[in-house]
């Protein structure tokens, strides 16, 4: 894959700034990595409250550029928006029609990791850092909820989840990094048609084994 | 006996390049070519105390190892170069409304680590959310957020102020190397704005007596110029507004007056041409 790239590169006669490279100052290849992202923020959901969630990862760099990972987190937190409250006050003896009405309790699965990209930068040419991005694509599970005030009782459901999400990590010492990721989890509600997506904007440090 | 290391994540000869031993206690900025990017001199002492204490400085190894620090020049210099760029913009805080657009932005470098940006962008999609128009429809109570909620922008014009406090080099698949700079943005400018109210079908907008208004915007991003005269960028920013929908303007006159901070972020990504 290598070879392809700098041949289509060096094909490029007017790209420049191919160059060679000596070797990374924070491999990753080989090496087994544990993160804890104790801040998950859910964004910008209409009608469900879930302020924070907290999950863990255990990995494995296959390669500096490609990894596999698990990943399991709970949701401590969750219920309802200002206005769904304003929707259920307003109805009498009646569920409201609306999407994106269940909550996540607690999520697992598995994702492929690759890492094209590692850079080094300079952070006001005082001090260097090292850092390695990233795209994520896999699945699992979703443990979900759902209020339903006239049984007064929550509907309870498990469904399968994909994930696309992007990431950086910012290289602290040969055995830490800090981790900053968005994830995208798309699963398909029951009762629901199309699929929605759930927003989570997660912050972590990861240890190399 | 010492023994040395060599310490160059992209280090290659060819192109002006030096060595430099150091001690570990002082080791010498990566990118000392071009001095302390850093236009507000006053803070660098606070910052240089912070930094003293941080992990990122450490240097690990026994104590009879010297590390070698290759110094390279920068891949592509910025100063009193010109920048235009074309980006693909969609909200993410998409609450109520959708929108995606495009615009294009002439950027000039004044130092390797501030620009001034100009840039002019049109929305061609905006609608309002799915959770909208559900939350309106009478098995749902017909509810809605506040009017100013669903104040949507058509068109966008803004001056800014990009600073780059983190320089560097990535490097794709190990092959190919391009300077990186991560900057904050500070903005300002004018907007057109809209409003559909999602209790009514069709999109009908209301007539706003002042359809634009001030923006201001705050944000961040990455540029990577994979080319001598070709970069790519990604940027976040937030897109801030003070905004109020008067009563005459809610439709037939009978509705709420609102107001309030509006925030619209913006996610961008794009090329740019250096020249």
């Amino acid at each position: 894959m290598r070879i392809f790239i700098a041949m289509v590169l060096f094909s490029m006669s007017s790209w420049a700034s191919v160059d060679a490279i000596v070797g990374k100052r924070f491999p990753t290849r080989g090496r087994f990595e544990l993160a804890l992202f104790p801040l998950d923020f859910s964004v910008a959901e209409p009608f469900v409250a879930q302020p924070y969630a907290l999950h863990g990862t255990a990995g494995y760099h296959i390669f500096d550029w490609f990894a596999v990972e698990v990943y399991g987190g709970y949701v401590p937190v969750s219920g309802e928006t200002d206005i769904l409250a304003q929707v259920r006050h307003a109805l009498v003896n009646a569920e409201p029609q609306l999407s994106r009405m269940w909550q996540t309790s607690y999520f697992a699965g598995a994702n492929l990791q690759w890492a094209p990209l590692y850079g080094k930068l300079s952070l006001l040419s005082l001090c260097e850092t090292h850092v390695q991005l990233y795209v994520l694509v896999g699945g699992g599970v979703d443990g979900i909820r759902k209020m339903q005030v006239l049984q007064n009782q929550y509907a309870y459901s498990v469904q399968g989840a994909l994930n696309v999400g992007a990431g950086v990590r910012i290289f602290l010492a040969d055995f830490a990094a800090l981790r900053l990721e968005w994830r995208d989890d798309f699963r398909q509600n029951p009762g629901e048609s199309g699929i929605i997506g759930t927003n989570w904007l997660q912050f972590g440090v990861g240890f190399f084994l | 006996m010492k023994r040395a290391r060599i310490f160059s994540p992209f280090g290659k000869g060819g192109r002006g390049i030096f060595l430099q031993v150091a001690h570990r206690e002082n080791p010498p900025a990566p990118f000392s070519k071009g001095g302390i990017c850093f236009p507000f001199g006053g803070l660098v002492v606070l910052i240089l105390a912070l930094l003293s204490a941080s992990p990122l400085l450490a240097v690990t190894g026994s104590s009879d190892v010297e590390t070698v620090y290759i110094v390279q020049p920068k891949t592509i210099n910025l100063r009193n170069r010109f920048e235009l760029g074309a980006r693909f913009l969609k909200n993410l805080n998409n609450l109520t409304i959708n929108e995606m657009g495009g615009n294009l932005s002439l950027t000039f470098h004044v130092l390797e680590c501030l620009a001034l940006e100009l840039t002019g962008g049109y929305f061609f999609l905006r609608n309002n959310s799915v959770a909208s128009e559900q939350l309106a429809t009478p098995a749902n109570g017909g509810l809605k957020w506040n009017l100013v909620d669903y104040y949507r922008l058509s068109w966008l014009a803004m001056l800014g102020i990009q600073w780059s406090p983190l320089d560097g080099k990535l490097v794709f698949h190990d092959v190919f190397l391009g300077r990186a700079q991560f900057y904050l943005r500070l903005g300002a400018g004018m907007a057109g704005l809209e409003i559909a109210d999602p209790s009514f079908k069709g999109d009908a907008r209301l007539s706003l007596d002042q359809p634009y208004g001030f923006v201001a915007s705050v944000g961040g991003g990455a540029r990577w110029y994979v080319a001598n005269h070709l970069s790519l960028t990604f940027e976040v920013s937030d897109l801030i507004q003070m905004l109020a929908v008067k009563k005459s303007e809610t439709p037939g006159g009978l509705g709420p007056a609102s107001s309030g901070i509006v925030q619209t972020v913006i996610a961008q990504l794009g090329v740019g041409v250096l020249f």
